[in-house]
């Protein structure tokens, strides 16, 4: 377990090790998140499950409502207009998230300060 | 494969979906058969239980191979939790590590000719994802009590439109077990479908069968690269909505 390696002393030696480990992973992760940044039609592909999420969920709540009361269509109208909604909202949350993310990817100074909050 | 009905236009990329039943067993009127599907869940579940229990059985101080291995995986999943819902959030490391590793060797397996992919099914997926989302539900409000329903209601919003976006956000709410599910198999299906579409045209390009086969090298890299990838989504979207229902922020 890490959190006993921490605490135990360490020789020059492993301390060498150790530096140049986490050089190592360094470049590692950088060079993930690039990899990941190319992955456009996954990013893609993630917004269009959010919308169409909505507007099925949505249409399926109006749906059963309807079919529960007999009132068609007017239950299935209004929900699938707030399924649309919802799945809009999810999808601007998704991007909000992704644009934050590769934001933090892009700034190096951002990304060499989270480095060294985790390494203390 | 595509061999097996190689007429030229017999070739079925859709045929590897095909849930065969190898044992069949009725349950009070519920089909409850042992079908491939069973067999490869059964399979990754004896795959996984040997991985993590056979490989740390030295508890060797400098791990051999398949201990760093076991050991890497819990480390990557661990740091998933602590990252990404908080040191309280490890209480249900165990569940996340399970969700992560089925899903990990079910993609995995998939990838192996002849296997039989169990997360291509919209069903399974969609098992798990309800599943979670009811489980993550029912923590938010046991841990929030009432005060979860406030998570359905944003801040600083005029009280004439509360009513509208209180239903968007619960309609919101209820599309996680969809996308959650529907992203896992959708990418299944899709990539496995292509390979075999791919594999048709080897067979029936004769010679220039090489070009397809070039691209099929390339494209099943990637496909165990998504296959990684999408078991990693799964169980990062469970954290979040696990931090969600845990801490009740957007």
């Amino acid at each position: 377990m890490p959190e006993k390696e921490d605490e135990s002393p360490k020789p020059s030696a492993l301390k060498d090790l150790d530096q140049r480990l986490r050089q190592a992973r360094g470049t590692e992760e950088q060079f993930d998140s690039s990899e990941q940044r190319g992955n456009a039609l996954g990013l893609a592909f993630r917004l269009v499950t959010e919308l169409v999420a909505g507007v099925v969920v949505g249409g399926v709540i109006g749906w059963s409502l309807d079919f529960w009361f007999g009132t068609t269509p007017w239950f299935l109208l209004i929900f699938f207009a707030l399924g649309s909604l919802a799945g809009i909202l999810n999808v601007v949350r998704t991007a909000q998230v992704m644009n934050a993310k590769q934001a933090l990817d892009d700034d190096v100074v951002g990304r060499a300060e989270k480095q060294d909050t985790q390494d203390t | 494969m595509a061999e097996s009905n190689a007429g030229g236009v017999g070739i079925d990329p859709m045929h590897q979906f095909e849930i065969r039943r190898y044992v069949e067993l009725d349950f009070l009127g519920v089909d409850v058969s042992f079908t491939n599907s069973s067999l490869w869940m059964v399979i990754a579940v004896a795959l996984i239980t040997a991985f993590t229990t056979l490989s740390m059985s030295g508890r060797a101080l400098v791990p051999g191979r398949w201990q760093s291995a076991a050991e890497m995986t819990y480390e990557f999943v661990a740091s998933m939790v602590r990252d990404n819902v908080g040191t309280d959030g490890m209480r249900y490391f165990p569940f996340i590590f399970t969700t992560f590793m089925f899903v990990l060797f079910c993609n995995m397996l998939g990838m192996i000719p002849y296997s039989f992919t169990v997360t291509s099914h919209i069903i399974v997926t969609f098992a798990m994802a309800v599943l979670i989302f009811l489980g993550v539900t029912i923590i938010g409000f046991i841990t929030h009590g009432l005060g979860f329903f406030k998570f359905f209601v944003p801040p600083g919003i005029p009280a004439v439109l509360l009513p509208l976006l209180v239903v968007i956000e619960i309609i919101s709410y209820l599309t996680r077990p969809i996308s959650l599910s529907v992203r896992l198999f959708a990418n299944m299906l899709a990539g496995h479908t292509m390979l075999k579409v791919f594999a048709g045209f080897v067979v029936l390009m004769g010679i220039w069968g090489v070009l397809p086969l070039v691209f099929m090298v390339a494209l099943t890299g990637l496909e165990i690269l998504i296959a990684f990838l999408q078991a990693y989504v799964f169980a990062i979207l469970t954290c979040i909505y696990l931090n969600d229902a845990l801490h009740m922020h957007h």
